[in-house]
């Protein structure tokens, strides 16, 4: 189960309204590499993952996720909190005005809507890890991307911090996928299933 | 190749325990190991101004002050416990990072029970600790985190 803490990870204080920069950060909420769907992704691999630590990885890296994802909605309220209906109509935030006003709703920064199809949980330890190394490098790149375009400073600390945390859970997955490794056969990792295949000799779970 | 090195399949080398960052670095950089920090060098000149972050809480009352103050220790302090606990998840034996997150751990209940006594709880383990337990509803003082106001 989980609990609240009524606090952010990183302190998030944007005083400037900018409706804008709002509509790009929102694709780290909703979009196919935002936090939801990487929180969703790592707790939806974790219930058939064999080696119990990386289950356990899975849990705690999906939960830091949800905070990063109560950090996203926090910086695009703040953008949008004193939002006049000038700003909403001349700024880039007209049609998500529309449909939410200045409420908080899933989507990219292009307007789709947040959808499970942007992650997987395929049921192969090799295959979920692998994707997961590959979520957190997609996750980074739209960082990267959103510092190249955004400039007010109070906007920009939280998300170099966001960044640095994909780096840090790249290296987590890989040590996860390492742990996998060692309970496999070197000379052919895709022997069999681990996830579902129990051949003679095969630790039986938890490992 | 390395020891742990095959052909068709990807190879992350495990990290070593090294040298950490102090409380407020970490939560900086986003991490406590330095050897995991890598910032993105490319659009530090496109910075509009110095950084300000922190600026208006100057202009702040003493008390709220204090409260920020607090707070800020809290989300280092359980930054530490965060970051510690995922080494931990792939470094399940390492004595010397169990030592630190154990410490660090202590340190938090600590400071998030001053923090209930004193202001509001922040977790529903810590209404408890608040002298005006019982009297009111603990559980909704306070601004949401996401006002901005107590950082």
């Amino acid at each position: 189960m989980w609990n609240y803490e009524k606090r952010l990870q990183f302190p998030v204080k944007i005083t400037k309204t900018c409706p804008k920069t709002a509509q790009l950060i929102i694709s780290q909420y909703g979009g196919p590499d935002g936090e939801l769907s990487a929180s969703m992704r790592y707790l939806a691999q974790r219930y058939t993952m064999p080696v119990k630590e990386v289950g356990g990885l899975l849990t705690d890296i999906g939960t830091e996720e949800l905070a990063h994802m109560e950090m996203i909605c926090a910086m695009v309220y703040q953008l949008t909190r004193d939002l006049t209906i000038e700003e909403a109509k001349t700024a880039g935030f007209d049609a998500y005005y529309v449909d939410h006003t200045k409420a908080l709703w899933p989507q990219a920064a292009a307007g789709l809507p947040f959808s499970a199809l942007e992650f997987t949980a395929k049921g192969d330890a090799i295959t979920d890890l692998t994707e997961d190394l590959a979520a957190e490098q997609k996750a980074r790149t739209v960082y990267d991307n959103l510092l190249r375009m955004i400039t007010d400073p109070e906007v920009r600390e939280p998300l170099k911090f966001l960044r640095t945390r994909e780096i840090v859970h790249f290296q987590r997955f890989g040590e996860a996928l390492e742990k996998t490794k060692d309970k496999l056969d070197s000379r052919n990792y895709y022997y069999y299933n681990p996830e579902f295949d129990k051949p003679a000799g095969f630790p039986e779970p938890p490992m | 190749m390395e020891a742990n090195e095959a052909l068709a399949i990807a190879t992350v080398p495990c990290q070593q325990w090294g040298q950490l960052y102090e409380e407020g670095t970490a939560l900086t950089n986003g991490t406590v190991f330095p050897d995991l920090n890598k910032p993105f060098y490319v659009t530090d000149t496109l910075v509009d101004s110095p950084v300000t972050m922190g600026k208006a809480s100057t202009s702040l009352d003493p008390k709220q002050m204090e409260r920020e103050q607090l707070m800020n220790k809290i989300n280092q302090v359980s930054f530490f416990v965060n970051d510690l606990t995922l080494y931990l998840d792939t470094h399940g034996d390492d004595k010397e990072a169990l030592k630190v997150l154990s410490d660090k751990g202590k340190e938090r209940a600590t400071l998030l029970d001053e923090f209930a006594e004193k202001y509001y709880p922040l977790t529903c383990d810590c209404i408890a600790k608040c002298s005006k337990a019982g009297e009111e509803n603990l559980w909704a003082n306070g601004p949401a985190p996401w006002e901005g106001a107590c950082i």
